[in-house]
C-alpha cells in the first residue's frame, strides 16, 4: 500500500469505501471510550471489554478487506487505510478527544498488519491512560511492547501534497484526469458505482487554472495519445484540454470552463455499458454493435443523472455527455435536437481528438488533416458558428 | 499580538453574525449586502493594520495564530463545519476585501438545508467564485493511488507519456502565447450560452424519460425516478411551468416496459398535497403549454382528497374546472368529502364540482349532487337541479324545496327538471300540484305559471290529469272572480295540451261543446290544442 493519503482511493470499490467509513466511525467511538475510561480504570477492568471487542472486530474486518489497518489522525483530517473519513457533527467531539489525547503523547496514528491480540489492546489502554509511559516508541511502551499493534510516533506531515512547479502540476493534473476516467469506466463496468464527481472536480480546477497560466503549453497535452486499449481515458482528458481551451478562447467565465472540463471527462463514461470486446472489434460493426454504441451517450447521461443532483452544473455534465453525440441534422422523421453550448463544444473537441488518434479501424490523422475534414466533409455535423472558430482554437497544434 | 487576536476575534464575530443574519433572511437577497456592512467595516480596519489575516478552519472553530477566534457548536448547519467537511482548511482575508466578496463567501459557507437539488462542494464553489482578496487552502488533493488495475497504465506511466509529449512539443525553447482577445463578444456569449435553468432541466427531464422509454434504465430506475422528482421539485420551486408541462406531457405518453411503473411513481410524487397546492398556485388553467392537465392526469386514483384540498387555490375558473374534473374522476377516494364541499364550500368551488359531475353516470351524478341543495347560495342549488333530475327517484326527493323557493330561477329549473321525471310521474305531479296550490302561485308571473302547468301536463300522470281537468272545469260564482278562473282554465288547457294523451284530447274536445258553457277564449284555446294534438299525436295513450 502506498504512503499517499487520499480523499478518494481509486483502487477501492464503493462498497469498500463505505465499509471503511463505517468501521472508521466504530474505531473512533471505541477509542474515545478507551481514552475517557482509561482516566478512571485500570486496563484489566471489565468496563473496557465491549469497546475493545468493537475495536478488535473493526481491525479484523479491515485486515480482511485491505490486508492492513492504518489509522492516521492528522490536523487536516482522519484517514483510515488512506481514505479520508467523513465525520458527522455528532461524532466530531469524539474525534477531537482522541486526536488531542494522542497528540499530547506524540502519537499520530495506529496501525497493524496482522491481527492484534487482546493483550495488545489492553496494553493500548494502559498506554493511553495517565499511568502510561512518558515516552512512546512505535511499539508503544518499550518496556512492554505491542505484539502486532504499531503507533505512528511523531507528527506526520499533513502537507503531503507539497507544492510542485507548474509544469509538473500540469503533467500531474493531466495524468490524474486520464487515470480517473479509466478508473471510473472500469468501476462502472464492474460494480456500477456512482461516479465520485467531487474528486474529479479538483483535477479539473487545476486544469482550468493551468490553462490560464500557460495556455499554449496546456494545449500541447492534447497531443498525448494512448495505446488503443486505453483510448477512453486519454480521449476524455484530451477532450477536456481542448474544451477548456475552446471555452477560454470564447471568453467564457472560469466556472463555465470548469463545467466544460467536467463534462468532457464524463462524456464517454457510457462506454462502460458496452462490452470491451465490442469496443476493440476491428472492421465494420454489425447492426447490433452499432445499436449498442448508439446507446452509450444515454448510458453516460444515466450514470451521471442517477447521482440525484439537479443543480445546473450537474445537469450540464449529464446533458453535455448525451447531447455531444447527437446529430445536428437528424433523420427525416426526428425533431431537430436541442443541444446546449457545452454539448456543441464537446462535439467538436471530441471529433477532433478522435480523428487525431489511431483507432483499431483507422490510422490517426494529422492535426491539419483533421481540421480540414471537420471544416469541409463533416462541417454539417457541427455548430456552424463554433466550427468556424476551431482553426483559431487549435492553431498552436498545427505547427 | 494579543491585541491583534482580539481584533481578529471581533471582526470574525461580526462576520459570523452577518452570516447568521443572511442565513435567517435568505429569502431577502437585496438586504444581504447591508447585513455585511458592519463586518466589512471591522475587517477593513483590521486589514489596515495587517496586510492579510489567515485563519485555520476547524470543524467547530476558526483559529488565528494558534488561538480560537470564533467557535460554534458542532452542527451540520455551522459554516465552519461545512467548510471543513468539504475540504477548506484555511481562509485568508487580504487588504481590499469587498462586500461582494464577503457575500460570495457567505453563500458558499452557508449550509442550505432546503437545497434539494444539491450543490457543489465548498471548495469548488470558492474556486468558482474566484475572489481576488479572499483565498483559501484545501486539504487533501486528488492523489488517487498508483494503479487502477492491470488493464490500465499506472499514474507514473501516464505522467511519463504526458511529460514526453510536453518535452517534444513544448520544450525549453517553447514560448507561451501572449494573451489573446476572446473570439466571442459579450453579446455572443449571452446569446450562445444563456444558462437558464428552465430549459436545462426540461432537457434533463426529457433525457431521463428517453432512457426509461428505451429500457436503458436498468438498475438505476429508482435513482432516475428520484432525480426526475427532484428536477420537477426544482422547476416547481423556481416557477417554470412550461418546462414541467412538457416533461409531464411526455411522461403521459411514455412507452417502454418500465413506463407504467415510472408513471405510477411520478403520479404519487405529484399527488403530494403541498406540491399540488403549489402547482395550482402558479398555474392558470389557460397555460400554454398546459401544466395542470398533464399533472392532474397523472395523479393516482386515491388522490381525490388532495386535489379537493387544492381546489381553493385555483387561480381562475378554467383551473377550477380542471381540478374539479380531476376530483370527479377520482370520486371513489373522496366521496365522503364531496357532500361537505357541496353543502358548505365556497360557491365557485361547489359550482366547479357540480359542473364536473356531468361526466358520471346519471344515478351517481344525482346522488352526489343532492347535498348541494343545502348550500346557502342559490346559484349552487340551481346548478344541482339538472344533475339530480338525471335520477327521477332522487329528483322527487330533493326538488320539492327548490320548487317553492323564493328564487324564481330555482323554481323554474325545478319545474323543468320534474317535468322529465316520467318514471316517478305521480310523485313529481304531487310536488307540482302542491306548488300550484300555494297561495303564492297567483303572484307568479304568467310565464312561470304556464311553465308549472305545462310541466304537470308533460308528466302524463293520473293525478296531474285529474288536477288539470278540475281546473278546467272550475266555474266562478262571483262576477269579479271570472277573470282569474279564465286564466286558470287557460293554464289547464296548456297543461292538457302538453299531456297529449287521448283522454286529454277528449277532455279538450269535450270543452268545445256549447253545452259546457266555457268562455270563448277557453273554447278557442281548447280547439286549437285539440286540433294540434289530433294533427300531431304524442304517441301517449290514456
Amino acid at each position: 500500500m502506498s504512503s499517499d493519503r487520499s480523499v478518494f482511493d481509486a483502487k477501492a470499490s464503493q462498497a469498500t469505501r463505505d465499509l471503511r467509513q463505517q468501521l472508521g466511525q466504530q474505531v473512533l467511538v471505541a477509542l474515545s471510550s478507551v481514552v475517557r475510561n482509561a482516566r478512571s480504570y485500570s486496563e484489566d477492568n471489565a468496563v473496557f471489554n465491549p469497546m475493545l471487542q468493537q475495536l478488535q472486530k473493526a481491525i479484523y474486518t479491515l485486515l480482511e478487506a485491505d490486508g492492513v489497518f492504518e489509522l492516521a489522525l492528522l490536523d487536516d483530517g482522519v484517514y483510515l487505510n488512506r481514505q479520508a473519513l467523513r465525520v458527522d457533527a455528532f461524532n466530531l467531539p469524539l474525534l477531537e478527544l482522541v486526536r488531542q489525547d494522542l497528540k499530547k503523547r506524540g502519537v499520530a496514528g495506529l496501525s497493524a498488519s496482522v491481527a492484534p491480540p487482546k493483550g495488545d489492546l489492553r496494553q493500548l489502554v494502559r498506554v493511553l491512560s495517565p499511568r502510561g509511559p512518558k515516552s512512546l516508541g512505535s511499539r508503544g511502551d518499550t518496556a512492554r511492547p505491542f505484539t502486532a499493534l504499531r503507533l505512528t510516533v511523531g507528527v506526520a506531515s499533513a502537507a503531503a501534497d507539497a507544492a510542485e512547479d507548474r509544469s509538473s502540476r500540469l503533467v500531474s493534473a493531466y495524468a490524474h484526469a486520464v487515470f480517473f476516467v479509466d478508473h471510473t469506466i472500469q468501476q462502472l463496468r464492474v460494480a456500477g458505482e456512482l461516479i465520485p464527481l467531487w474528486a474529479a472536480s479538483r483535477v479539473v480546477q487545476d486544469l482550468v487554472d493551468l490553462q490560464r497560466a500557460m495556455p499554449a503549453r496546456f494545449l500541447q497535452l492534447a497531443r498525448s495519445k494512448a495505446a488503443s486499449e486505453e483510448y477512453w481515458g486519454f480521449h476524455a482528458a484530451n477532450v477536456a484540454v481542448l474544451a477548456i481551451t475552446f471555452g477560454a478562447r470564447l471568453g467564457l467565465a472560469k466556472g463555465r470552463r470548469y463545467d466544460l472540463g467536467m463534462a468532457a471527462l464524463f462524456h464517454d463514461v457510457g462506454m462502460a455499458a458496452i462490452p470491451a470486446a465490442l469496443l476493440e472489434r476491428q472492421g465494420k460493426l454489425d447492426a447490433r454493435a452499432q445499436t449498442a454504441l448508439k446507446a452509450s451517450p444515454l448510458f453516460a447521461a444515466r450514470a451521471i443523472l442517477r447521482d440525484r443532483e439537479v443543480h445546473a452544473a450537474a445537469l450540464e455534465r449529464a446533458l453535455a455527455a448525451y447531447e455531444c453525440h447527437l446529430d445536428l441534422v437528424p433523420a427525416a422523421e426526428d425533431p431537430v435536437p436541442e443541444i446546449g453550448l457545452l454539448g456543441r463544444i464537446l462535439s467538436i473537441c471530441e471529433s477532433y481528438d478522435a480523428l487525431t488518434t489511431e483507432r483499431p479501424f483507422r490510422p490517426a490523422r494529422s492535426h491539419q488533416e483533421a481540421l480540414r475534414i471537420m471544416t469541409t466533409e463533416q462541417v454539417f455535423r457541427f455548430d456552424p458558428q463554433l466550427i468556424d472558430l476551431l482553426p483559431a482554437v487549435v492553431e498552436p497544434l498545427l505547427g | 499580538m494579543a491585541g491583534m487576536t482580539q481584533a481578529v476575534r471581533d471582526a470574525l464575530a461580526s462576520l459570523a453574525r452577518s452570516f447568521k443574519r443572511i442565513s435567517v433572511y435568505r429569502h431577502a437577497p437585496d438586504q444581504h449586502l447591508a447585513y455585511l456592512e458592519p463586518a466589512a467595516a471591522e475587517l477593513r480596519s483590521l486589514l489596515d493594520e495587517l496586510p492579510s489575516v489567515t485563519v485555520i478552519v476547524e470543524p467547530t472553530a476558526l483559529v488565528f495564530e494558534g488561538e480560537s477566534v470564533h467557535s460554534e457548536p458542532a452542527r451540520e448547519t455551522g459554516f465552519c463545519f461545512r467548510l471543513h467537511r468539504d475540504g477548506v482548511r484555511s481562509l485568508t482575508f487580504r487588504r481590499g476585501v469587498g462586500l461582494d466578496e464577503l457575500l460570495a463567501l457567505a453563500h458558499v459557507a452557508m449550509a442550505d438545508p432546503q437545497a434539494e437539488g444539491g450543490r457543489e462542494d465548498a471548495v469548488t464553489e470558492l474556486w468558482k467564485a474566484d475572489l481576488p482578496h479572499l483565498s483559501y487552502s484545501a486539504g487533501s488533493g486528488y492523489r488517487m493511488g498508483e494503479s487502477a488495475g492491470d488493464t490500465f497504465s499506472s499514474l507514473g506511466e501516464i505522467s511519463a507519456r504526458a511529460q514526453e509529449t510536453l518535452d517534444r512539443h513544448a520544450g525549453a525553447r517553447f514560448v507561451e502565447l501572449d494573451p489573446q482577445p476572446p473570439l466571442w463578444s459579450d453579446g455572443q456569449r449571452a446569446r450562445g450560452d444563456p444558462q437558464e435553468y428552465g430549459p436545462l432541466s426540461r432537457r434533463a427531464a426529457l433525457t431521463i424519460l428517453r432512457i426509461v422509454e428505451l429500457d436503458y434504465a436498468g438498475w438505476d430506475l429508482q435513482a432516475l425516478l428520484e432525480t426526475f422528482g427532484r428536477l420537477l421539485g426544482q422547476l416547481l420551486d423556481r416557477g417554470h411551468p412550461p418546462a414541467i408541462a412538457q416533461a409531464l406531457e411526455r411522461l403521459r405518453y411514455l412507452e417502454g416496459s418500465h413506463a407504467g411503473e415510472f408513471r405510477k411513481a411520478v403520479g404519487s410524487w405529484l399527488a403530494d398535497p403541498a406540491r399540488l397546492e403549489r402547482v395550482v398556485q402558479i398555474s392558470p388553467g389557460t397555460d400554454r403549454p398546459p401544466l395542470l392537465s398533464p399533472w392532474l392526469a397523472l395523479l393516482p386514483a386515491e388522490s381525490g382528497p388532495a386535489v379537493l384540498a387544492a381546489l381553493p387555490q385555483a387561480l381562475d375558473p378554467a383551473a377550477r374546472l380542471l381540478l374539479a374534473n380531476a376530483v370527479v374522476a377520482r370520486v371513489d377516494s373522496c366521496a365522503a368529502l364531496l357532500p361537505v364541499l357541496l353543502r358548505k364550500g365556497a360557491a365557485p368551488e361547489a359550482l366547479a364540482v357540480l359542473a364536473a359531475l356531468v361526466t358520471l353516470p346519471p344515478p351517481r351524478r344525482a346522488e352526489l349532487a343532492a347535498p348541494a341543495f343545502e348550500h346557502r347560495e342559490a346559484a349552487v342549488r340551481l346548478e344541482a337541479i339538472p344533475l339530480v333530475a338525471a335520477e327521477p327517484a332522487i329528483a322527487v326527493r330533493t326538488l320539492g324545496g327548490p320548487l317553492t323557493s323564493p328564487a324564481r330561477p330555482l323554481r323554474v329549473a325545478a319545474a323543468l327538471a320534474l317535468s322529465h321525471c316520467q318514471a316517478v310521474a305521480e310523485q313529481a305531479a304531487g310536488l307540482i300540484v302542491a306548488a300550484i296550490s300555494r297561495p303564492q302561485f297567483s303572484s307568479l308571473d304568467k310565464e312561470e305559471r304556464t311553465l308549472l302547468y305545462r310541466s304537470l301536463g308533460k308528466l302524463g300522470s293520473g293525478a296531474g290529469y285529474t288536477f288539470l281537468l278540475e281546473q278546467l272545469s272550475r266555474r266562478s260564482k262571483k262576477i269579479f272572480g271570472r277573470r282569474k278562473i279564465i286564466d286558470r282554465q287557460l293554464l289547464a288547457v296548456q297543461g292538457l295540451a302538453e299531456d297529449g294523451t287521448s283522454k286529454a284530447v277528449r277532455a279538450l274536445e269535450d270543452a268545445l261543446l256549447p253545452t259546457r258553457g266555457y268562455p270563448p277564449a277557453v273554447v278557442a284555446a281548447c280547439k286549437a290544442a285539440a286540433q294540434h294534438l289530433r294533427a300531431a299525436p304524442r304517441g301517449r295513450s290514456a
